[in-house]
């Protein structure tokens, strides 16, 4: 019964944040526009782009290989598995112990190996811009990222997050400069690794500043076959 | 220290990650960048077979880390005098470096999780996406390029990494070579990289040799009045010092 509840837990988790990050892509999408004073697309307009990207015929170049294929389904489940690892609303989930904070960094990393090859499949010069800049931000963010999970594992004496969170509530942290200085870099990191403004721009077709848009230029839409 | 150590392996993994992306993506990835690659054809399968015997090697050690972990203890053992506890004896192959309370990581089940993602994934794609596929040419922005030339390579690919840390870590520097109006050459960028060890270690010394060989060469032009001499001064200062040493 109880491991029934857990796996239960487990996949509500999972299932929420797969439902829930395209609302976080529209809050994004809604704030920038309004700080630039522009009404902005409605919140739900990440689900309608979803829902026309499923319905639209995939245009594929013609000499992309299987890695062009597979790519975006690793790509997925990586990411997927990693926010699986992480308590977002209970805490000691039953897979939380498959992996601490290090292997959550591995899997994102992994996932961008991934992207960074299949943006220099198809052999064009825009997916190799990406991939040779998105190469160079994670060489930066990576150990960025390691930096701020060892001093708050520090800390905590644990990687595990479940642990770290239980720590955290206990409420015998108190004030800690190195936990300020940490946030201050997630952001910074979140900032470079999320391909937001100073670092990449998610709205541009610009060359000068495009990484991730680079990457994925050649995808057209979801296809199965 | 440990957190240092950490960022270290990071920007190590980070490195050899750009450096795995750079060598597959150029060599096997993209449009073929010359004749004789156009013509590439698979290998036989005895010797496709050998590579993913060593790729299936390598995922083996990933999904299973305790049992390569338990193998080379013994050569941690004899070279820094400490090991990690045995791990195979863990429950559904975990690897615990520590303590569970500390971290805990189990590649297995990582594995399956990942497949298990992948294929539900796939099974939902199926379900609601659409059917159609198309072969086109490449998009590229609009501006499709037909020379392959015009792909990212090799040297192109590195350059933000090497304007990164190249330019402290080795010295790199590039130049755009501008031929003046008249002139027919092509405009290149000119590089340059230095290796630092090479300069800071082994120069000095071999300027120190070299110093030293320089000064001893006059020895070799010298009258046999001024051999003679050094002979017996020689054998006078290794008698005093004999004698002074007894």
């Amino acid at each position: 019964m109880a491991v029934t509840q857990a796996l239960l837990a487990q996949l509500a988790q999972m299932t929420l944040i797969l439902v829930l990050s395209p609302l976080l892509t529209g809050l994004v999408r809604k704030v920038k526009a309004r700080l630039q004073r522009r009404r902005g697309p409605p919140l739900l307009q990440p689900y309608r782009d979803l829902r026309r990207l499923l319905g639209k015929e995939a245009v594929v170049a013609d000499n992309a290989s299987w890695l062009f294929r597979v790519a975006p389904y690793f790509i997925f489940a990586a990411t997927w598995v990693a926010a699986a690892l992480i308590p977002t609303f209970a805490a000691n989930l039953m897979f939380s112990w498959l992996g601490d904070l290090i292997a959550i960094t591995a899997l994102l990393g992994s996932a961008r190996f991934a992207l960074a090859l299949a943006g220099m499949d198809i052999g064009t010069s825009f997916g190799g811009i990406g991939s040779s800049r998105e190469m160079m931000i994670a060489s930066l963010a990576e150990p960025a990222m390691l930096m701020i999970v060892f001093s708050v594992a520090l800390i905590a004496g644990s990687t595990q997050l479940s642990t770290i969170a239980d720590y955290m509530l206990s409420g015998q942290v108190g004030l800690r400069v190195s936990l300020a200085l940490a946030l201050v870099a997630l952001v910074i990191v979140a900032v470079a690794e999320n391909g937001r403004v100073p670092v990449d721009n998610p709205a541009t077709h610009l060359e000068l500043t495009m990484v991730h848009e680079a990457m994925v230029l050649e995808y057209s839409a979801a296809t199965w076959r | 220290m440990i957190p240092v150590d950490g960022a270290a392996l990071a920007l190590a993994a980070a490195l050899a990650a750009a450096c795995f992306v750079r060598a597959f993506g150029i060599v096997f990835l993209g449009r073929p960048r010359s004749e004789v690659a156009a013509q590439a054809r698979e290998a036989d399968p005895w010797s496709v077979t050998a590579m993913l015997g060593f790729a299936l090697l390598c995922l083996l050690a990933g999904i299973v880390p305790g049992a390569v972990i338990d193998g080379i203890a013994p050569v941690a053992q004899a070279m820094t005098g400490a090991r990690l506890p045995p791990q195979l004896a863990d429950a559904w192959l975990s690897i615990v470096p520590v303590a569970a309370g500390r971290g805990s990581y189990n590649g297995l089940l990582v594995f399956g999780f990942i497949t298990a993602s992948i294929l539900l994934t796939v099974l939902v794609v199926h379900r609601l996406a659409s059917r159609g596929l198309r072969r086109g040419p490449a998009w590229d922005c609009g501006f499709p390029d037909p020379a392959p030339i015009s792909q990212y390579s090799a040297g192109s690919f590195a350059q933000p990494l090497r304007r990164v840390f190249g330019r402290v870590a080795f010295g790199a520097t590039e130049a755009v070579d501008m031929p003046p109006p008249g002139d027919n050459r092509p405009a290149v960028i000119v590089r340059s990289i230095a290796d630092p060890v090479w300069d800071m270690v082994y120069a000095p010394i071999g300027r120190g040799v070299g110093w030293v060989a320089d000064r001893a060469n006059v020895l070799q032009f010298l009258t046999i009045r001024r051999y003679l001499v050094f002979v017996f001064a020689a054998l006078v200062v290794l008698l005093l010092a004999l004698t002074l040493w007894q």
